[in-house]
């Protein structure tokens, strides 16, 4: 047959077959070395997590065998039971730490997106010098800030309350996250605020109707992140807290830790279903709102 | 519109770090009547004439670039897999973006009871290891305290790092591959001529970011070894903590709070400079 197709009689040749080949090996041997490197990254992250889980499954006595044993020999689901409401003040503490994390939460997205639309939109003097500062400030361990802050906190008698946990957030909401929002305001077209402002908006009017519906991904960037960090902040509450009953959960734990059994020893099992518990809500805020805080984090790192 | 910004940058950032810059030129005590007793550079003397000092120094830059490295490489390399088609891709996200959303304190509490020296799950996997014969005794030698730390914070901080990453990843244009794949570029070429400008702003950005939160991170090492044995894993901000607040001293921890001030301006100056240098500023 004359009228086999070029590529077929080109691909019928020894030396194309052998090429061929080879790009095959190579192609198999990529794919077995990318999953297996693949496997072994998800077993590193997920090791915790299973050790975890098993030990907070497991009778007390199970979770000390000599070599460790993965399975107990029944779920004792008691060991959640315990943890709830037997050793430790669960559902106190996590109405603390809401009540916290929720009024650091709308404090910070309300004066961080404010401050951002200032440095964003607005022309004054020395913005860029003011903003360079508002950054630099990110640099500074907050262990820098802490014992000024403390003796200010004294000295207005808010030691032991949650004032100084809640109320900086009210006052720009830290550098990181004015430097967020604004970086995503600027890949906002400002011809829509001019247009807005030719037919009579305010400045305000501006950043409330316009801006903030468009920045939406960056304010669940700043909602989940600012979420993360108050639910997870130990720091704090262990300086400006004082009464055990006003704790949170990050130190409750801890507590638990040292004190969870009538000998006062922790019962491993129980502080691991504590553990398990705490993983709940923040992973729950995370999965949900995923989408839109990775695209906010990405846009702010390209722009 | 300019006066409200400067009294708000004033009296939350200002303030403070003027305040904590005083008090490193004193002698001051938490919990004390008497006023902090100006000594000038005393505090800052007695700090780099002491050993124990340089030791955490050593340590804290020791801590961010052995963690840094190892989190950018593994992130990078987790996310160019993850940007590949196979089955179970989007269950590999969501399992990698796990150790992320588990707070710190509770992450603490699984890994010292993995670590635990006699009970723990670590010893396990330590037993494969030719060689090791005996439990480590993972917290408590310094060596092995040092791997606990970094290969929690890897854990805790890279997956994170790897999803940002493969975002920046997606948002590369497919059409600049099939271009230079017709004008015959093998994978390599594609990933350092396309790839790696496509990330690097992001890359960048993150590496700044992990960077300077390596500095200020408390948790981890403060609650798995306390600084310890001795301050063998102890960085600036656990050495700060341990002197001003619990110790009380309050003129030396400051002027500890202002190295690592410097030391964060320093990194930043560094990475800006590098950037401007590269063409691609970002700040």
């Amino acid at each position: 047959m004359s009228d086999v197709p070029l590529v077929r009689q080109f691909s019928d040749s020894a030396e194309a077959q052998r090429l061929k080949r080879r790009a095959q090996n190579l192609r198999v041997l990529g794919s077995i070395t990318s999953h297996t490197t693949l496997l072994l990254a998800l077993a590193l992250v997920l090791t915790p997590f299973v050790w975890m889980l098993a030990t907070s499954l497991k009778p007390e006595r199970e979770a000390y065998l000599i070599p460790p044993q993965l399975f107990p020999s029944r779920f004792l689901w008691q060991n959640y039971t315990d943890a709830l409401f037997k050793y430790y003040d669960f559902f106190l503490y996590t109405k603390n730490t809401l009540i916290i994390t929720i009024s650091v939460l709308v404090g910070r997205l309300l004066s961080a997106s404010l401050v951002a639309f200032a440095f964003a939109r607005l022309r004054f003097y020395a913005r860029d010098v003011l903003f360079f500062i508002v950054l630099s400030t990110m640099m500074i361990p907050s262990q820098v800030t802490i014992i000024p802050l403390y003796i200010i906190f004294t000295k207005l008698k808010w030691i032991d309350t949650y004032l100084p946990l809640t109320v900086p957030a009210w006052f720009g909401g830290g550098a990181f996250f004015i430097f967020l929002l604004r970086q995503f305001m600027m890949t906002i077209n400002p011809e829509m605020d001019d247009a807005a402002r030719i037919d009579g908006c305010s400045f305000i009017g501006v950043y409330w109707r316009i801006v903030l519906p468009l920045i939406k991904p960056a304010l669940v960037t700043v909602a989940i992140f600012s979420f993360m960090f108050a639910w997870n902040d130990f720091l704090g509450p262990v300086i400006f807290l004082r009464s055990l009953e006003k704790q949170t959960l990050a130190v409750g734990v801890h507590f638990v830790n040292a004190t969870a059994s009538p000998a006062r020893r922790p019962v491993i099992t129980v502080v691991m279903a504590v553990s398990t518990l705490m993983m709940v809500p923040p992973t729950l805020v995370f999965f949900a709102l995923q989408r839109y805080f990775i695209q906010g984090v990405v846009v702010t790192g390209i722009k | 519109m300019a006066l409200p910004v400067a009294v708000y940058l004033l009296l939350v950032f200002a303030y403070p770090i003027a305040q904590e810059i005083y008090l490193s030129f004193t002698r001051a005590r938490l919990l004390e009547r008497t006023p902090p007793v100006w000594v000038g550079l005393d505090n800052y003397l007695s700090l780099a004439e002491s050993a124990k000092f340089w030791l955490v120094i050593g340590n804290t830059l020791l801590y961010a670039v052995a963690a840094n490295a190892i989190i950018i490489v593994l992130a990078l390399g987790l996310a160019l897999l993850l940007n590949q088609a196979f089955h179970g891709r989007k269950v590999a996200r969501v399992v990698t973006s796990l150790p992320w959303a588990f707070p710190e304190v509770a992450a603490v509490l699984v890994w010292s009871w993995m670590y635990n020296k006699d009970f723990g799950v670590m010893n396990v996997f330590a037993g494969w290891v030719p060689g090791i014969s005996e439990n480590p005794n993972w917290l408590l030698d310094p060596w092995t305290a040092w791997f606990s730390i970094v290969l929690m914070t890897v854990w805790k901080i890279f997956p994170f790092f790897s999803l940002i990453i493969l975002t920046a990843l997606q948002l590369i244009d497919k059409e600049l591959y099939a271009a230079a794949k017709i004008d015959g570029a093998g994978s390599l070429q594609l990933f350092r001529h396309i790839t790696l400008p496509g990330i690097a702003p992001t890359l960048g950005i993150m590496t700044l970011l992990i960077t300077i939160w390596g500095f200020r991170r408390f948790p981890i090492i403060y609650l798995l070894t306390g600084g310890g044995p001795g301050v063998r894993t102890a960085t600036l901000v656990v050495l700060t903590y341990i002197t001003a607040i619990r110790s009380l001293n309050i003129g030396l921890g400051a002027a500890m709070a202002i190295v690592g001030l410097i030391l964060s301006l320093l990194i930043t100056v560094l990475y800006v400079f590098v950037t401007r240098r590269l063409g691609q500023a970002q700040i």
